[in-house]
């Protein structure tokens, strides 16, 4: 009972953070960008390729047990400035996920009546979620797992209950209609592009192993289990979705959720829609915001930024300035999306990263399969051969997630360009001054010793 | 308490603790916060655990509840353990090398790589 548990605890952190608000605004972009047909193949077989991709992540897990996130295995197999890299495209992704966030609880609390600027709505969750993190407090592991499990209930609640209703809305007809004809907006690349970003994060359970036992089998097979998971909420979603609205509906609205409760028409619909953007937005927030600081604060801990980064409140611990900085950018991020609209182009940005880091990460396991001394105690299911299709498979998922917006996609394809050249030239110049630095003294050590000499 | 081990894991740990439980700002950081820590060596089988309680850590013992509610679980090779626990080493680049795993909630793990900054410097 025990080690069902802990495996549940694991499944839930893996699902816990893709299962965002945003995700559902996603889904919506991808049922309203190509055919329903189209969109619900692409769902599951985003979810088939991430498998492969999980069971090499799982096997670079239990090759280096606790290690802090793929960063690491990529170091590993390419060199320190990919692990950088790598920070800096995982930093990308939390500002436009905690942006594409805060556009959500915007339309969810102005759905319900609140007629605040979408801005200032993000500036106090934000700001809430700061101070609470500055407290100190962090929330127990177990409430994560209860608001996952919120959520995904939630979820399927009101997918069900949208399935279940007898007839279709008059509408219905149009979805078929548009179904058919010849106006497919995304390419498969697209599509599937856009349905990895449902996924994005399930990796982050890597690093939150309690027990060295647990890498042997627990995590790696808590990853695949949270796709499945999540390959079946997203599709019941989805069904009940394109059941009762044409592609144009779907498209126009960031909170497809309360398209299902109006299905439903009674109060049971708005409570389950509003509960499961409540619950996933939390857990977005906590998890995105504290794994940013994290980020920010172990690349100034091992010399990459500068030490002032990793400033601790000794009064609770919080690395006081880490957190400031990431919710500044998040706050930044939130208001130009916000403010500008721009939560499908942000989210297809992230899910471009998130195509790329993953296909990275299949090619570092296949490199340190061979190469590395550390052998791991758990081996992918998958041939080695299936790896390399889903390495080189990604990227071009990657390329494609950049045309999920049909009005702005030569602005992300730009704006993807600038940034992946700011990111990669950060990294560099940030790892040849740690380099450097490190061939100084260490001050305080019981020993002195200086890098490199024997 | 251990003694006449010599074990440069132990020594290492022995420093440690001396150190943090000397410094006011180290002990400052422990309040309110009572793990055990687990220190495990890879190549060696060794493995000690250090409780702290009431703000400073607690005589070091070869045997503990290995399921504690609260625990911090520290293993790595020898060197690297005394490394990292004499200040030779900087834990938090040991960690992002994984040459140094830590299994631990975040909080945890901030805390302790604090305790090392106060009391390394590093």
């Amino acid at each position: 009972m025990k080690k069902f548990a802990e495996f549940a605890g694991y499944v839930s952190i893996s699902a816990g953070l893709a299962l965002a608000a945003s995700s559902f605004t996603m889904l919506a972009a991808l049922l309203g960008t190509t055919t329903p047909g189209w969109a619900l193949g692409a769902i599951p077989l985003a979810g088939l390729l991430l498998l492969v991709v999980a069971g090499s992540i799982g096997s670079l897990a239990s090759m280096f047990p606790s290690a802090p996130g793929l960063s690491v295995y990529l170091g590993k197999a390419f060199g320190g400035p990919t692990a950088l890299v790598v920070v800096f495209m995982y930093l990308s992704i939390f500002g436009c996920l905690v942006g594409g966030e805060s556009y959500v609880v915007a339309a969810v609390l102005r759905r319900m009546g609140a007629e605040w600027p979408a801005a200032a709505i993000a500036t106090v969750v934000l700001g809430l979620v700061t101070l609470t993190h500055l407290a100190g407090l962090e929330v127990p592991r177990k409430v994560q797992i209860f608001t996952t499990f919120i959520v995904v209930g939630t979820v399927f609640a009101l997918s069900a209950l949208a399935l279940l209703r007898g007839h279709a809305l008059p509408t219905t007809a149009s979805v078929h209609a548009s179904s058919t004809g010849s106006d497919v907006g995304a390419s498969a690349a697209t599509a599937v592009g856009m349905g990895v970003f449902l996924f994005l994060g399930f990796e982050w359970v890597t690093p939150l192993g309690r027990s060295p036992k647990h890498y042997a089998r627990m995590i790696p097979w808590a990853m695949p289990t949270a796709i499945g998971l999540l390959t079946l909420i997203y599709s019941a979603f989805s069904l009940a979705l394109v059941r009762h609205f044409p592609r144009e509906v779907i498209a126009g609205t960031p909170i497809p959720q309360f398209l299902l409760a109006s299905v439903l028409g009674t109060p049971l619909g708005t409570a389950l829609a509003v509960t499961m953007s409540v619950f996933a937005m939390a857990n977005t927030f906590n998890a995105g915001l504290l794994g940013a600081a994290r980020l920010l604060y172990g690349l100034s801990r091992e010399g990459s930024l500068p030490r002032f980064f990793s400033r601790i409140w000794f009064r609770t611990g919080a690395p006081v300035v880490a957190i400031l900085i990431t919710s500044a950018c998040a706050l930044v991020a939130a208001i130009i999306i916000c403010e500008f609209n721009l939560t499908v182009p942000a989210v297809a940005y992230a899910a471009a990263l998130e195509c790329f880091i993953y296909g990275a990460v299949t090619w570092a396991w296949w490199r340190l399969d061979k190469t590395s001394q550390k052998k791991p105690s758990f081996r992918s299911p998958f041939p080695r051969a299936l790896q390399a299709v889903a390495g080189c498979v990604m990227p071009v998922l990657g390329v494609g997630a950049l045309f999920a917006d049909a009005a702005h996609w030569p602005q992300v394809m730009a704006f993807f360009a600038v940034s992946m050249t700011l990111i990669v030239g950060t990294a560099f110049s940030l790892y040849l001054r740690r380099t450097a630095s490190e061939n100084y003294p260490i001050v305080g050590a019981s020993k002195v010793k200086i890098s490199g000499a024997s | 308490m251990l003694s006449g081990n010599g074990s440069e894991v132990l020594t290492s740990l022995q420093t440690f603790r001396s150190k943090v439980n000397a410094n006011g700002r180290a002990r400052k950081l422990l309040q309110n916060w009572e793990p055990l820590v687990i220190v495990e060596s890879t190549d060696a089988s060794e493995r000690y655990f250090l409780r702290i309680r009431d703000t400073a850590i607690q005589p070091i013992e070869f045997e503990g509840d290995e399921d504690a509610k609260h625990s911090v679980h520290i293993r790595g090779t020898s060197s690297e353990l005394a490394a990292v626990f004499c200040g030779e080493k900087n834990a938090a680049r040991s960690v992002l090398n994984a040459d140094l795993e830590v299994f631990a909630a975040d909080k945890d793990q901030v805390k302790l790589d604090a305790i090392s900054m106060v009391i390394w410097g590093i």
